[in-house]
C-alpha cells in the first residue's frame, strides 16, 4: 500500500472461521440487494415479478399438500420408489440448467468474485451458498420438504434427518449445476454439449412417444400403473446418485436401520463434498483458462457473416430478407431460452402422464384405470 | 528506478539480475508467454515498472495488451513466466497480490443489479475496509467522481462512462499499491476525463504505479513516464517517448503516435475501397 494511504486493510487469505463468516456475510448482503433489484428495477417487472409469484405459489402450494399427502398415504413400496424418482428428477433438473444456457445465480459470477483478494475455495462457497437464496430455489423447498416429511412422518429423528437430508441435498444441486457450468466454459461449443441436449431430448421424448402411441392404438393396454412403477424399479438405477443417497437415508430409516441411514447420509454428505471440490477446481480452472480465448485476432476471425451468406443457395427473396432471415436463425439458434424449451416441454410430458395416470385410477374419467397384462 | 531504456525493436529490458530485490518494483514480469491453442497471444513479455511510475502500454487492437493486464493481476493464467506485484510473486501469493491491486478492466466488471454505491460499499468491504470507512470512502468517491445524484441508480442503468467511473473508483477505494487501467478514459466525458488524469497523477506521485493501456496515445504521451509498445504479443520497445524518438531517429516534436506507427507498422497509403469510387 502507499505509504500515506490508510492502514492496511486486513486481509481475507487465511480462513480463520471469522473471515469466512464476515466474507459470506458480505456476499449474501450483495446477492440479496441483487435479488430485490432484478425484481424491482421497474414497476412493470415489479408487477410481472408478482404475477409470477402469484401464478406459480398455488402450484407450489398444491403439489406440497399432494406430496405430502400422497407420501403418508400410499403404499410403502410405491411411495419408496416415487421418492426415488422424485428427487432424482429434480436434481437432475436443477444440476443440468447450464446445459440450456442458464446458471445458477447467474447475478453473482466468481470471475468477478475472483479480483478480490479471497481464496478460491471460498469465492465458490460464497457463491454456491448465495445461489441458495435465488427465488427458484427457495420455490422448490415446500414441496421437497413436504415429500420428506410425509414420508417420515413418524418419527422426531426420521424428521430431523429429513431436514438435513433436505439442505445437503440442495448444497448438491448447486455444487453439480456449478461443475457443469464450469465444464461448459472449460469447454465451449463442442459437439459433447449438443449430444448431451439431444441425449436428454430423447430420453424425455421416446418414453412420452411410446406412451402416447400405447393409448392411442390400443386405449385398453396398460401402460403405466401403481405395479408397473414398482415393478420396474426406476430406483435401482438412482440409487448411487445422490438423490438415490438421500432417499435410501430415509427409507433406511423407516426400515429402523439407523446405522445404515446414516451411512447413506455421510455418502450423500461425502458425494456434496466432492462435487463443491471438483466445482471449486473446475471454476478456478474456467477463470484462468478460457478469459481471452474468445476474442481471436482479426486474422483468425471465422468468416464473417456477408461471406457466409454469399456461400448459400440462392432463392428468390430480396437480399435484405435474406439478410434478416439470417440473423433471426442464428439469434433462434443461440436462444438458450429456446433450448430450454425444447427439453421441458417433452420432459413434462412424462410426468404429466404419469401423474394422470395414477390419478386415472382414483379419477376414471381422467384417464380409465388399465390393467398390468398376464 | 530510474527509467531505464533499451534499444525500440529489440526484445525490452532484462530480467533482474540474479539476487536483486523485487520489491522496488510496482511490477516486475519476467519471460510472461500465453498461448491460446495455437494461438501465441503474448510471447515472453519482460517488463519492470517503477513504484510510483505512471507507465503506458500501447499496442494496436489484438497486440495482448488486455491479455497481459489479466494476466498480471491473476485473472489469467500464463503458459509460463514470473510475475512480481509490489514485492510479492503472483504464483506463491495470489491474494497478497490481489490485496494490493486495483484494477480497471476494458469492458468495466460490474454488478448490473446494484446501484452504484452498493457497488462501491461491496467492493469496498471485500478488500477489507470497514464498513465506517467503506461508508466514507465511498461517499467521497462519488462526489468527485460525479456520480452522487445516480448513487442509488442500479449500474445496468448508468450510461457506459457512469460504469467507467463507478469501475475506476471501485479499483481505488482500497488504495492499491498498484493500479491497472484499461482504456480508462474511454466514453468519459472531457471533465471527469480531467479529474481522473488529476486524480492519477496525484497518485503516483504518492507513489502508486500506475499501468496505463490505452490507444488514445496523446494522453499516453502527456501523462506517461514511460511507454512500452506491444504488437502480435511481441514488446518492441521500453523507454521514455522522447528517448524512443530519438533511438528511432525521429526528432522531438513527432508525436507518439507517429513513434507508434512507425513501430507497429504505417497502413499502407489510404487504400482504396474497391465500392467507393
Amino acid at each position: 500500500m502507499s505509504s500515506d494511504g490508510p492502514s492496511a486493510p486486513p486481509r481475507l487469505s487465511v480462513l480463520s472461521a471469522s473471515a469466512t463468516l464476515r466474507y459470506l456475510k458480505i456476499v449474501a448482503w450483495a446477492q440479496g440487494r441483487m435479488i430485490l433489484h432484478s425484481y424491482t428495477r421497474s414497476p412493470l417487472i415489479l408487477v410481472s415479478a408478482l404475477l409470477l409469484v402469484a401464478c406459480f405459489a398455488p402450484w407450489v402450494g398444491i403439489l406440497s399438500v399432494w406430496s405430502l399427502n400422497a407420501f403418508r398415504t400410499w403404499e410403502p413400496d410405491l411411495a419408496r420408489e416415487l421418492l426415488h424418482i422424485f428427487l432424482f428428477a429434480v436434481w437432475a433438473g436443477w444440476v443440468s440448467l447450464p446445459l440450456y444456457g442458464f446458471s445458477m445465480s447467474e447475478t453473482m459470477g466468481t470471475y468477478n468474485l475472483r479480483s478480490f483478494p479471497v481464496p478460491p475455495t471460498l469465492v465458490l462457497l460464497g457463491r454456491s451458498l448465495a445461489a441458495l437464496l435465488d427465488i427458484p430455489i427457495l420455490f422448490l423447498v415446500p414441496p421437497f420438504f413436504a415429500v420428506l416429511v410425509g414420508f417420515w412422518s413418524e418419527s422426531l429423528w426420521a424428521f430431523l434427518l429429513g431436514a438435513v437430508s433436505l439442505a445437503i441435498l440442495t448444497v448438491n444441486f448447486v455444487c453439480g449445476s456449478l461443475v457443469l457450468s464450469a465444464l461448459m466454459r472449460l469447454f465451449p461449443r463442442t459437439k459433447g454439449t449438443l449430444a448431451l441436449v439431444l441425449a436428454i431430448l430423447v430420453i424425455a421424448i421416446v418414453p412420452s412417444v411410446w406412451f402416447l402411441l400405447r393409448r392411442f392404438f390400443n386405449p385398453q393396454a396398460v401402460v403405466l400403473s401403481r405395479e408397473f412403477l414398482v415393478t420396474i424399479g426406476l430406483s435401482r438405477f438412482f440409487s448411487f446418485l445422490p438423490p438415490g443417497f438421500a432417499a435410501n437415508a430415509s427409507i433406511a430409516l423407516e426400515r429402523g436401520a439407523i446405522g445404515l441411514s446414516l451411512a447413506f447420509l455421510a455418502a450423500l454428505a461425502g458425494s456434496t463434498l466432492l462435487l463443491f471440490l471438483a466445482g471449486s477446481w473446475l471454476s478456478l480452472r474456467a477463470d484462468l483458462a478460457v478469459e481471452g480465448s474468445n476474442t481471436p485476432r482479426a486474422e483468425e476471425m471465422p468468416a464473417s457473416a456477408p461471406s457466409r451468406l454469399r456461400r448459400l443457395p440462392r432463392i428468390p427473396f430480396s437480399p435484405e430478407l435474406w439478410a434478416v432471415m439470417a440473423k433471426e436463425a442464428a439469434l433462434f439458434r443461440r436462444d438458450p431460452e429456446l433450448r430450454l424449451y425444447l427439453i421441458i416441454i417433452p420432459a413434462l410430458i412424462v410426468p404429466l402422464l404419469l401423474t394422470l395416470r395414477i390419478f386415472g385410477e382414483v379419477v376414471p374419467w381422467v384417464a380409465p384405470p388399465l390393467r398390468w397384462p398376464g | 528506478m530510474s527509467a531505464s531504456t533499451s534499444k525500440p525493436l529489440l526484445p525490452a529490458q532484462a530480467p533482474a539480475v540474479k539476487g536483486e530485490s523485487l520489491d522496488a518494483y510496482g511490477i516486475y514480469a519476467e519471460g510472461l508467454t500465453k498461448d491460446f491453442g495455437p494461438l501465441r497471444a503474448v510471447n515472453n513479455l519482460n517488463l519492470a515498472v517503477a513504484r510510483g511510475e505512471f507507465f503506458g502500454f500501447l499496442g494496436p487492437n489484438g497486440a495482448g495488451k488486455t491479455t497481459t493486464i489479466l494476466m498480471l493481476t491473476g485473472l489469467l493464467r500464463p503458459t509460463s513466466g514470473r510475475i512480481v506485484i509490489a514485492g510479492a510473486d503472483l504464483a506463491r501469493d495470489p491474494l497478497a497480490v490481489k490485496a494490493n491491486i486495483g484494477l480497471m478492466q476494458e469492458q468495466p466488471s460490474l454488478y448490473h443489479y446494484l446501484s452504484g454505491e452498493e457497488h462501491l460499499l461491496f467492493a469496498a468491504r471485500m478488500q477489507g475496509l470497514s464498513h465506517k470507512e467503506a461508508r466514507s470512502r465511498t461517499d467521497e468517491l462519488l462526489e468527485v467522481l460525479d456520480l452522487k445524484e445516480a448513487r442509488r441508480n442500479l449500474v445496468s442503468d448508468y450510461s457506459i462512462g457512469m460504469r467507467r467511473k463507478t469501475s475506476l473508483a471501485a479499483a481505488l477505494i482500497h488504495d492499491p499499491a498498484v493500479l491497472f487501467l484499461d482504456e480508462p478514459l474511454a466514453g468519459i466525458d472531457a471533465v471527469s476525463s480531467r479529474v481522473i488524469k488529476d486524480i492519477l497523477e496525484s497518485l503516483t506521485k504518492r507513489g502508486v504505479t500506475v499501468f496505463f493501456c490505452s490507444h488514445v496515445l496523446e494522453v499516453a504521451e502527456k501523462l506517461c513516464h514511460r511507454v512500452a509498445i506491444l504488437n502480435r504479443g511481441v514488446l518492441l520497445a521500453v523507454g521514455e517517448p522522447d528517448r524512443l524518438k530519438e533511438d528511432m531517429g525521429l526528432s522531438a516534436s513527432v508525436s507518439l503516435e507517429d513513434l507508434f506507427l512507425e513501430m507497429v507498422g504505417r497502413p499502407e497509403a489510404v487504400r482504396s475501397l474497391s465500392w467507393i469510387k
